[in-house]
């Protein structure tokens, strides 16, 4: 009762303040677990997050779940780096022998509601060297993050981080780290790629960073994917460019010449830096399946709704995205529309589904366009896996349509000149083909773009264009724009090959594309990936989609452009709204065929979250940087930050600084230190970094 | 600058060098190895000079384009008198100076986790601060809630003033209380 008091208070006077309270999902039956499909084809663009804190759930039942997968050789013997530019461990045989880096260990501690998740991520740097250093970090989060705190921890006193504009806050932290002060800056070089700085780190002193975002999980036909990337991929970027991401050996920190830029640790070398993660999901219903291809994990059941999933110490080592799918009970979760009111009026947040109705209309003939990534960083397991995928998709190409394949690497080539009938012959022809890609040469991934959508549409066909791709290229903005200007009526369906993709890149190229992005990792089914793909296109979307929202006056929707819905595939939207919730009607069209249909809201399905503030916020910016790749007035940049600024959100023209005032640390500020990472799982070296 | 008086410093020198390999035409070849030895240890000397006044990479820093900048805290204290205090929120104003803030502290005991700030407030140059506690011993008196870091830009020494908006009990009624500055 007293707290209940008090959190009213706090309603009153400290909403604004982002101070989050944590909102309930429903529960129902028993759960059931068994082995289950990998692939986790999911909806891009939903985009988009918002906020929450809390404790992760109490453990009532000791029961522990350990699902395992094969084990792999862990990185080997290592040469000795050199002092000052990063902490490795070196592993010698016969002998074992620990060289640190300023960057030790990462904690991730997660917390999923629902479709929301909020995610506490920290940091621990420390100094071993015997003089005082600035730690310099890149680091990846998931592409849809609104990441809206920021706290230094030194010793037993944590700061709190501001958000203020870029340039304002290099500025001060360049100064804060000359005058000696202990500082950290972080900055978002990509929606998917962030930069940690932390100065004036004194010899075997520590300096903890903690971050949190809100993020919306993936979701199709029930199931959910809770992500988390660990490591950036090494990127191509087009000679001439300077604006893309480095992908440099470790030690020669600036000879990419690229604003941002990755030191690779060397095969053999291995990072003494260890992650590990926690994540305590809460879906509402009763978690009927799980499973991680991507690691090891161990889980414990709290409630038939509740579980908690632990990383596996075994399972160590950041250098592929951890990836969770679990299925619940139902075609349908429970808490379909969450909202959110505060002293700023209201928001919610909705996932949209198509309806059933579309599961038993026929699809119209498809002009089907495979583009297969042969470039260096698909080499090995990567390209086997695509490889194996385009053959399964050939395989089940209907009669009476056309395909065409394409490879790209720093050129492009194609199966033949046109599209072809998809007859035995040609498909033996299709097969032999890619039967005969390798992977070799750079990422001129706009040759991909050029030969998918350049030539003449047959108006008779629907075009679906299938990137098969890591998406490791620096230059993200130019092959979204390209696509912008080419697509036409195309639907792009992108697959994210390989243990660590450029996820923003593929979301986007999708999100743009009126289709769906799919993971590949390597360890999913191949088989799984491409009949999700077909299961989705062998139904038309629903398209043209109006909604009328009954008793809500909603405003300000975001996406802006309303997505067409695909089968199995449910589309996030998030907006402001005043008045009641209740029945949602949407009008739409399958083909030639209009579809109306209902989306009941009781309380039943209407759930309560502090954070959808951020989540629209969030998704706002991801609309206005979706405007920036074709919109070049200079005006969005400048509403983006606002944004921002109004919601404590990192983006592009924001950033988070800590400076800790109260004590000059003696003299100067030190040499700077780039934390060394290693390759992605799978990913080559030699034929990756420069 | 410094780079290009080491430069100098040194292409002089060599002029040095050419005169005394004339004089040793006329004064013979001992007297020339000698003076052209001083001459050069010479321009060594004023070169390592010069190179040693040069700062240290790490050191090396460009007069700022921004105005100086100067990074202070600021203690913020509540008193409720015999009232257990549980929430509070403040707002931090300057009326001299230009202020940026750069990072919030806790306090004491129950408050010294890190307050939240309004980040739309923030936006327009307010500092709003607030936090609470639902710790079951509450502070009386005199407690230090907060600590602000700041940075100070240009000469002006800025003049700070603190409001307190609202402070409330556990049960989350209002409660009188002061607010103060302190270190």
């Amino acid at each position: 009762m007293r707290k209940k008091a008090l959190l009213s208070f706090v309603v009153f006077g400290l909403a604004s303040l982002g101070m989050v309270v944590y909102f309930s999902g429903c529960m129902s039956s028993a759960g059931r677990y068994s082995s289950l499909p990998s692939v986790n084809y999911s909806y891009p663009g939903l985009a988009d997050e918002s906020g929450i804190s809390g404790e992760l759930f109490q453990i009532e039942e000791d029961e522990v779940w350990v699902i395992a997968k094969a084990q792999k050789v862990q990185a080997g013997h290592s040469e000795k780096d050199e002092p000052g530019s990063g902490s490795m461990m070196v592993v010698v045989p016969g002998q074992e022998k620990e060289i640190p880096l300023p960057l030790k260990h990462t904690e991730v501690s997660g917390k999923v509601v629902g479709y929301i998740a909020s995610v506490e991520v920290s940091q621990q740097f420390e100094n071993p060297y015997d003089t005082k250093i600035e730690a310099s970090y890149v680091f990846p989060l998931p592409q849809n993050s609104a990441v809206n705190e920021f706290i230094m921890t030194v010793g037993d006193r944590k700061i709190r981080g501001i958000i203020r504009e870029r340039e304002e806050a290099e500025k001060i932290y360049a100064e804060a780290k000359r005058q000696g002060y202990r500082a950290a800056l972080m900055t978002q070089e990509r929606p998917n790629i962030f930069t940690q700085k932390v100065a004036n780190i004194e010899p075997g002193k520590a300096i903890d960073i903690n971050i949190k975002y809100f993020n919306t999980l993936t979701y199709r036909d029930g199931w959910y994917e809770f992500a988390f990337p660990m490591v950036v991929g090494p990127r191509y970027n087009p000679p001439g460019s300077t604006d893309g991401v480095g992908a440099v050996p470790h030690g020669k920190g600036g000879s990419s010449e690229q604003k941002t830029e990755v030191q690779y640790l060397k095969p053999g070398q291995r990072s003494g830096h260890d992650i590990g993660l926690t994540v305590a999901i809460d879906a509402g219903v009763a978690i009927e399946e799980m499973i991680c291809n991507s690691h090891v994990i161990k889980t414990e059941k709290v409630r038939p709704e509740k579980v908690v999933v632990k990383l596996s110490k075994r399972d160590s080592i950041p250098n592929k995205d951890f990836v969770l799918r679990y299925k619940v009970a139902g075609d349908k979760m429970k808490s379909g529309l969450v909202t959110h009111t505060d002293e700023r009026g209201g928001y919610f947040t909705m996932m949209l589904y198509p309806p059933a109705s579309l599961n038993s209309l026929k699809k119209a003939p498809m002009e089907l366009i495979f583009v297969l990534d042969c470039s260096g960083s698909m080499n090995g397991k990567p390209m086997e896996l695509s490889k194996k995928a385009m053959k399964r998709a050939l395989r089940k190409l209907s009669q009476g349509d056309t395909f065409q394949v394409i490879r790209f690497s720093s050129k492009a080539s194609k199966l033949g000149r046109n599209p072809v009938l998809a007859t035995a012959k040609n498909i033996r022809r299709g097969l032999a083909f890619v039967d005969k890609l390798r992977g070799d040469g750079g990422t001129q991934m706009i040759e991909g773009i050029k030969a998918a959508l350049d030539f003449k549409h047959d108006p008779k066909r629907l075009r679906v264009v299938s990137f098969m791709t890591d998406g490791y290229i620096g230059n993200e903005s130019q092959i979204l724009a390209a696509i912008h200007e080419k697509l036409g009526a195309a639907r792009i369906f992108s697959f994210g090959v390989g243990s660590s993709p450029n996820y923003y890149l593929l979301d986007r190229m999708a999100w743009m594309g009126n289709g769906a992005v799919a993971r590949i990792g390597l360890d999913d089914s191949t088989a799984d990936a491409v009949d999700g793909f077909y299961d989705a296109i062998s139904h038309p979307a629903l398209t043209d989609i109006q909604i009328d929202w009954g008793g809500m006056e909603v405003s300000e929707v975001y996406p802006g452009r309303m997505r067409d819905l695909i089968v199995g595939r449910p589309v996030i939207l998030t907006g402001r709204f005043k008045g009641t919730p209740g029945a949602v009607k949407v009008n739409g069209r399958a083909g030639q065929v209009d579809q109306r249909y209902t989306v009941p809201l009781s309380s039943d399905s209407i759930g309560e979250h502090k954070g959808i503030a951020c989540v629209w916020a969030r998704m706002k910016i991801a609309d206005m940087n979706n405007q920036l790749t074709y919109d070049k007035t200079g005006e969005i940049p400048g509403m983006i930050k606002d944004v921002a600024l109004e919601y404590g959100l990192m983006s592009a023209y924001t950033a988070f600084l800590a400076v800790d005032s109260s004590q000059k640390t003696a003299g100067d500020h030190g040499i700077s230190v780039a934390v060394p990472v290693p390759v992605p799982d799978g990913v080559r070296y030699d034929t990756t970094v420069q | 600058m410094k780079k290009f008086s080491v430069i100098s410093m040194l292409t002089h020198a060599s002029k040095v060098d050419f005169q005394i390999e004339n004089q040793s035409l006329r004064c013979g070849k001992q007297a020339s190895k000698i003076f052209k030895t001083l001459a050069s240890m010479l321009a060594m000397m004023v070169a390592v000079a010069a190179w040693a006044d040069t700062p240290e990479k790490g050191d090396r820093y460009e007069t700022p384009t921004i105005p100086p900048m100067r990074f202070e805290t600021l203690g913020i204290y509540i008193d409720a008198g015999d009232k257990p205090l549980a929430a509070y929120q403040f707002e931090l104003t300057t009326s001299r100076g230009d202020v940026k803030i750069v990072g919030i502290e806790g306090g004491q005991g129950v408050f010294s986790k890190p307050p939240y700030y309004d980040p739309a407030a923030m936006k327009q140059d307010r500092v709003k601060v607030g936090a609470f506690s639902l710790a079951d011993e509450l502070p009386t008196g005199k407690v230090k809630v907060a600590v602000l870091h700041v940075v100070v830009s240009g000469d002006l020494e800025p003049e700070y003033a603190v409001k307190l908006t609202t402070a409330a009990s556990k049960d989350g009624e209002k409660i009188e209380a002061e607010v103060r500055l302190g270190i």
